[in-house]
């Protein structure tokens, strides 16, 4: 098993206030990890730091992963666009290349999600269930070596935790996944191994 | 007496008003689409670049929305002019010089007004933008694409300043019948004149394109 991340003695600070402190951690690459703590344990900070979205004050970051991965934020972000146009976005604009069948991609992954009847529908105007449904697949269709959560699941109803968290488990076999989440039953359901946070350090 | 003449030259549709009219349309529009195409790219690019002296470049920029156009049309016309260094391409009294002026006015304004609307689009898609790994260039173009209708609305804002130019316009351009006379510089003209009827009736069309400018705005505001 090699390291896909190693994090060596890792700070964060805003406004002279650590949100991190001296975080020492590797990450393997298979399975689940998830990222776990109260509010303001600086879950989410790490989850940035460890996809290289924002750089460390201090310490150093080892990533042995090529971008682009795919990022599901914790409030879906999406292009004022149709579904398609959106998926479309990821696909042509990401650095991983795909076969240049965009839209022929964009319907299958649609349809193998029972989403095909969202494909022209303005992303923006669906409900946060669904947004958050084509955020995941438009993380997914670039084919990002690995995949990052923020609370996915933090703002929605049971029908779409449930949906999500079956969706995540399934990617979770091809693609190794990292998650933040304060919800500990679904991260232990689908996590193999966790991190918990507590003010900005890591606790065993 | 002076409203009715006004509005008799408005709806007589005269050559000599419709002449002046279109080329204040012409030169003012086309200022503001050579401005936006190249400078809205540059305000995106001035959002998503880290570098020394950014806060430095949008003061700079902002500062340059107070230019006094008289002052513009004094510098241009010192280029353009017989002993000026682009004396060779005899643009001094064309609609070219106008256009010219109008252009160095309204691009602080785009620029600036480009950069707020284009700030709040940057911040929500940058880990996204990021995460895909997306290029520069590929960055400005899905900025300028979300943010389409707040750049629409400094377009007319631009638009608007541009059609109202009068300064810079009259030195370089010369107010020249058939040739260079835009609206505002004949209002100057016919004004002094005492062709009050001719200056009214263009005021008033002035003012109605502006109303209509309004009532895009608040359209594209209201999408």
């Amino acid at each position: 098993m090699s390291y896909l991340i190693r994090l060596k003695n890792i700070s964060y600070v805003v406004n002279n206030k650590y949100i991190l402190r001296n975080i020492d951690y590797s990450i393997d690459d298979e399975g689940v990890l998830a990222i776990l703590g109260p509010n303001g344990a600086g879950k989410t900070t790490l989850l940035k730091l460890i996809a290289n979205l924002i750089n460390p004050t201090d310490g150093i970051i080892n990533y042995n992963y090529k971008m682009p991965i795919g990022f599901v934020f914790q409030r879906p972000v999406l292009l004022n666009r149709s579904v398609e146009d959106n998926l479309m976005h990821a696909l042509k604009y990401s650095t991983n290349k795909q076969n240049k069948n965009y839209k022929e991609t964009i319907k299958n992954i649609l349809d193998e999600n029972d989403l095909l009847h969202l494909l022209k529908e303005s992303a923006k105007k669906l409900s946060g269930g669904e947004q958050q449904l084509i955020s995941i697949l438009r993380a997914c269709i670039i084919k990002p070596e690995i995949l990052f959560f923020d609370e996915p699941t933090s703002n929605l109803d049971k029908k779409y935790k449930k949906l999500i968290e079956t969706l995540i488990l399934q990617i979770s076999k091809k693609i190794k996944v990292i998650m933040v989440s304060q919800d500990d039953v679904m991260a232990k359901n689908i996590a193999n191994k966790l991190l918990f946070l507590e003010k900005g350090s890591a606790i065993d | 007496m002076l409203f009715t003449d006004a509005f008799e030259i408005i709806f007589s549709l005269d050559t000599k008003f419709l002449e002046i009219i279109l080329l204040s349309l012409k030169t003012s529009i086309s200022a503001v689409i050579i401005s936006s195409i190249l400078f809205m790219p540059l305000a995106a690019l001035i959002v998503i670049t880290n570098y020394k002296g950014k806060n430095m470049t949008i003061v700079f920029v902002n500062a340059l929305m107070g230019l006094p156009p008289v002052v513009v049309g004094l510098f241009l016309y010192l280029i353009l002019s017989a002993q000026g260094p682009l004396a060779a391409y005899k643009l001094l009294y064309t609609p070219s010089a106008m256009l010219i002026a109008q252009i160095i006015i309204i691009t602080p304004i785009i620029i600036s007004l480009s950069i707020e609307s284009i700030k709040p689009y940057f911040e929500e898609y940058r880990d996204y933008l990021k995460s895909i790994s997306i290029s520069k260039v590929n960055t400005i173009k899905t900025l300028l694409e979300e943010s389409k209708n707040s750049l629409s609305i400094n377009f007319v804002a631009g638009l608007g300043r541009a059609l109202a130019e009068v300064g810079a316009v009259i030195i370089v351009g010369g107010n020249i019948a058939h040739q260079t006379r835009v609206m505002t510089t004949s209002i100057v003209l016919e004004t002094s004149r005492g062709e009050l009827s001719m200056a009214m009736s263009l005021g008033i069309t002035l003012i109605i394109i502006s109303i209509l400018l309004n009532t895009l705005l608040f359209i594209i505001k209201e999408k």
